[in-house]
């Protein structure tokens, strides 16, 4: 299990190199565009599967630090396995909220 | 959780100063950490003004100096003092290293501490018993049930795998150095012992490599270490324990 969340951290942090890059360049290229451009934009294919694989890829490499900032930090494991589930939850929450959004526009 | 403030009684105050008679232009001045336990009251920082002239050139000569000339009761391990034992172990001017290989002689103020983040028995002198028994939990010996006629044969290009490891000391300079060691030192094995760790794993004559690793894949044994580098940076012998604690993960990926 260990093993594995320190594979995945990694994996994770290497697939967000291009997935932050390329979305910096989509966000910059937006930047000169009218209001109503942008909204149809991000709700176009294009702009859902990018924003949603940025937003997926930083909360799952964001939830798994915070995991291991929890474990250093929060000595009492009731309270620590309390505190890693609630921030895994806030994660997902973030991540579907996303979506919802994305899918609304 | 974490605790970020020391206790009302470690607050270290200051002591007494002592000076030596025979004034030069080649003083030192020395800060040393005190602490008594039957004294029931806070430590203290006591300050020697010396002249370099009396003494050797590395720091355990200060500290020998001052307990043989000035106060008899200054307690700290020594032994070998040629940086072979590990026992002189402290924190020198901010940074843990072996008192009898720290060259003085171009210092003119020393501070001396305990290492850090350990609790103190006397003076310089930390309490170890938790890191020998972390030692202890790797199974430091050769594991190998096969019985040879005379020694295990071990061909020099294997010998030179363990080059950079079999040096190692178990002074507890990097342990006490690393951040992570502080914070969960009951749980995390720290450098020194992961660095011994993966030395008995890529032994050519040790035969229980997968049991070995997989008793450090562990979120606490093994993954505390977040890279910080301290350990290797600190190291007094010049060893690399940073880089064998990630040569163990990225064993454990391919096992």
């Amino acid at each position: 299990m260990s093993v594995q969340h320190w594979k995945f951290q990694r994996i994770s942090a290497i697939a967000l190199i291009p997935i932050v890059l390329f979305s910096l360049y989509y966000i910059v290229s937006l930047s000169t565009v009218s209001y109503d451009h942008l909204i149809n934009d991000l709700g176009s294919l294009n702009g859902f599967i990018i924003t949603s694989l940025f937003m997926g890829f930083i909360l799952f490499h964001s939830s798994m630090g915070m995991e291991v900032i929890i474990e250093d930090y929060i000595h009492s494991e009731d309270l620590q396995k309390n505190v890693v589930s609630l921030s895994k939850l806030f994660h997902l929450i973030s991540f579907f909220l996303t979506i919802i959004i994305l899918a609304s526009i | 959780m974490a605790k970020f403030t020391l206790p009302i009684n470690s607050i270290v105050k200051k002591g007494n100063t002592y000076s030596d008679l025979n004034k030069s232009e080649n003083m030192l001045t020395v800060e040393i950490y005190r602490y008594n336990p039957d004294n029931q009251s806070n430590p203290y920082t006591d300050t020697y003004l010396l002249n370099k002239d009396n003494f050797g050139p590395m720091a355990l000569d200060v500290l020998i100096y001052i307990k043989s000339k000035i106060d008899p009761t200054l307690t700290f391990r020594r032994s070998c003092r040629e940086g072979i034992c590990g026992s002189c172990s402290m924190n020198i001017n901010g940074t843990n290293n072996l008192a009898c290989i720290t060259d003085i002689s171009n210092e003119s103020k020393l501070k001396f501490n305990p290492l850090p983040h350990m609790p103190v028995i006397k003076d310089l002198v930390p309490d170890l018993n938790n890191f020998y028994a972390q030692y202890k939990s790797i199974k430091p010996w050769l594991i190998n049930d096969n019985k040879p006629e005379r020694e295990h044969i071990q061909s020099q290009e294997d010998r030179s795998k363990l080059d950079g490891l079999v040096e190692c000391v178990l002074c507890a300079c990097c342990s006490t150095s690393c951040p992570s060691y502080w914070w969960n030192s009951d749980k995390y094995l720290g450098p020194a012992t992961l660095m011994h760790a993966y030395k008995w794993i890529i032994d050519s004559r040790d035969t229980a490599k997968e049991e070995r690793l997989s008793g450090l894949a562990d979120k606490f044994k093994l993954y505390r270490c977040h890279t910080i580098m301290n350990c290797t940076k600190t190291c007094p012998k010049n060893l690399n324990p940073a880089r064998a604690i990630s040569e163990i993960k990225k064993m454990l990926v391919k096992a």
